[in-house]
């Protein structure tokens, strides 16, 4: 079907029964006549076709020359959908009025989101914002957001910089904090550079100070490497700044078992499902206890909430019993080194620092007892070492509260 | 036309087609016939539906007829110059003959 074909099918067609001796005929006759025929086929000893609808008259000949008997079995369409929605005008009208509500609703901003806060309270933003005009239920044809940017910049708030983004009906805010007047001292304040962990220095860039250390020296962790000045900021105290490049080595050993136990499921399991009311849980179907030896369980539990947060004090446990069979047996032992090499890739994962650049690696295997396989993993990386240390302690942010700043 | 000018008309006609690279089924009213997969063949320059059945078709053509054997066939369109069908296509026979019916 072509698409003037479609077009025409799509606005609308008959599907004619047509009975007769010479049906064949008939068609290469409507064909010879121009009239398109879609979709010709068989249906028992009569023939099924599609024609157009203004071509429905001109069958008359020759279904009058073959002895055909044409009839009209089903009519498709735009134009006869739209005859039967003529005589449901609510419907239509309900159509209309609810596009029309949702692109009305659509001119609203309907979302709110604050990112990028660390101190400051979500909602005290918020409530800025809705004092200059951007809150849920606001026209966006009525939004300046350069005019509600500014506010808030201007606003009690300390914000170093604030953007807001209205896509759709949601509303996107970001802002950046000023440094509080604490961190502000802390960022100014004297001190030296140390090292943060045992290496050796490959090199030693002072930005500010006087240099310690030495490219090639090996230092221990907590050695200066970059000598501040004490005093105040104003009056002669020297923030140390720099950086420290050194050699720093990993190393970790982790051990696996050739003989392992092995949980084989036999493929028989159990359901309990019971309510768990104040603390008592009620069996509701299955036995109390399951009827294998060995198992492993799976629980899940619903709770029953009326409205978001309010929630009864009900729980529905469902509790899964499948039996198992445990047994001992030995694996090669390439699967037991892969097992200690992996676990020892993990520890080094979460020791060595994501901007350290590991330069060499090594491993070795050993076997420690009979049935027991050691890695050793050694990983050397080259990482910037130094780590600030102020002249007075408490001059950090959140020492107070005991809290730790690294830098 | 006796056969033996037939033939010899036909020879000029098919060498007079190839020099000036006209397309053969116009000179020489040659239906083409387009095959796709086993799913929907097409026919153009025919001369009819012969005779017609979910299993079997037969669409004739100049000097002969094609019948196609297959399942659930269907004739998807038909004009005067093209005629498609769709189905599951099983055969395909071109038979020549007598000229098909104008």
């Amino acid at each position: 079907m072509n698409g003037h074909d479609r077009v025409r099918r799509a606005l609308g067609y008959l599907e004619i029964e047509c009975r007769g001796p010479f049906l064949a005929r008939f068609v290469n006759l409507c064909v010879a006549a121009g009239v398109s025929l879609s979709n010709v086929r068989p249906a028992g000893e009569a023939l099924l076709a599609c024609i157009p609808v203004g071509a429905f008259r001109r069958l008359r000949p020759m279904a009058r020359a073959t002895h055909t008997r044409v009839h009209i079995a089903r009519r498709g369409g735009l134009l006869f959908l739209w005859r039967r929605l003529r005589r449901r005008r609510l419907l239509i009208a309900g159509a209309f009025l609810s596009l029309a509500v949702i692109y009305h609703l659509s001119g609203f901003v309907w979302f709110v989101d604050v990112s990028g806060t660390e101190m400051l309270p979500v909602e005290a933003v918020e409530s800025r914002l809705e004092q200059a005009g951007l809150y849920p239920g606001a026209a966006k044809s009525r939004l300046d957001v350069n005019a509600i940017r500014s506010a808030l910049l201007l606003s009690d708030l300390k914000l170093a910089w604030a953007a807001i983004d209205i896509s759709g009906t949601r509303a996107r805010v970001r802002v950046v904090e000023e440094p509080s007047n604490a961190a502000r001292q802390y960022l100014a304040a004297p001190g030296d550079i140390v090292a943060g962990c045992d290496g050796q220095l490959v090199q030693v860039l002072v930005l500010a100070g006087t240099q310690v250390a030495r490219a090639g020296d090996v230092v221990r962790r907590g050695e200066p490497l970059i000598a501040g000045r004490p005093g105040p900021p104003a009056g002669g105290g020297v923030r140390a700044r720099g950086v420290c490049r050194a050699r720093v080595w990993y190393e970790c050993y982790r051990e696996a078992a050739l003989r392992v136990p092995r949980v084989t499921y036999t493929g028989r399991s159990f359901t309990q499902i019971l309510i768990s009311f104040n603390g008592r849980d009620i069996i509701l179907s299955g036995w109390k206890r399951p009827p294998f030896a060995a198992y492993r369980t799976r629980e899940t539990a619903r709770h029953l909430a009326l409205w978001r947060n309010i929630r009864v004090p009900v729980e529905v446990i469902t509790r899964r019993f499948d039996e198992c069979t445990e047994s001992w047996v030995t694996r090669p032992a390439d699967e037991a080194v892969a097992e200690a090499r992996a676990a020892a890739r993990q520890w080094l994962g979460r020791m060595i620092p994501q901007d350290a650049q590991v330069v060499n690696e090594s491993e070795r295997t050993i076997t420690v007892a009979p049935g027991v396989v050691g890695v050793r993993l050694l990983v050397e990386t080259r990482e910037d070492i130094g780590r600030f240390l102020p002249y007075d302690p408490g001059s950090r942010p959140g020492a107070a509260q005991g809290a730790t700043v690294r830098g | 036309m006796p056969a033996a000018e037939r033939s010899r008309w036909l020879r000029l006609k098919r060498r007079l087609a190839e020099t000036l690279d006209v397309p053969a089924e116009l000179l020489l009213d040659l239906p083409r016939v387009t095959l796709l997969g086993n799913l929907q063949l097409e026919v153009e320059n025919h001369r009819g539906i012969l005779a017609f059945s979910e299993s079997r078709l037969v669409i004739g053509v100049a000097r002969g007829e094609v019948e196609v054997r297959g399942r659930g066939l269907v004739v998807a369109r038909a004009s005067k110059t093209a005629a498609t069908v769709r189905g599951e296509i099983g055969e395909l026979i071109l038979r020549p003959g007598a000229p098909g019916p104008t």
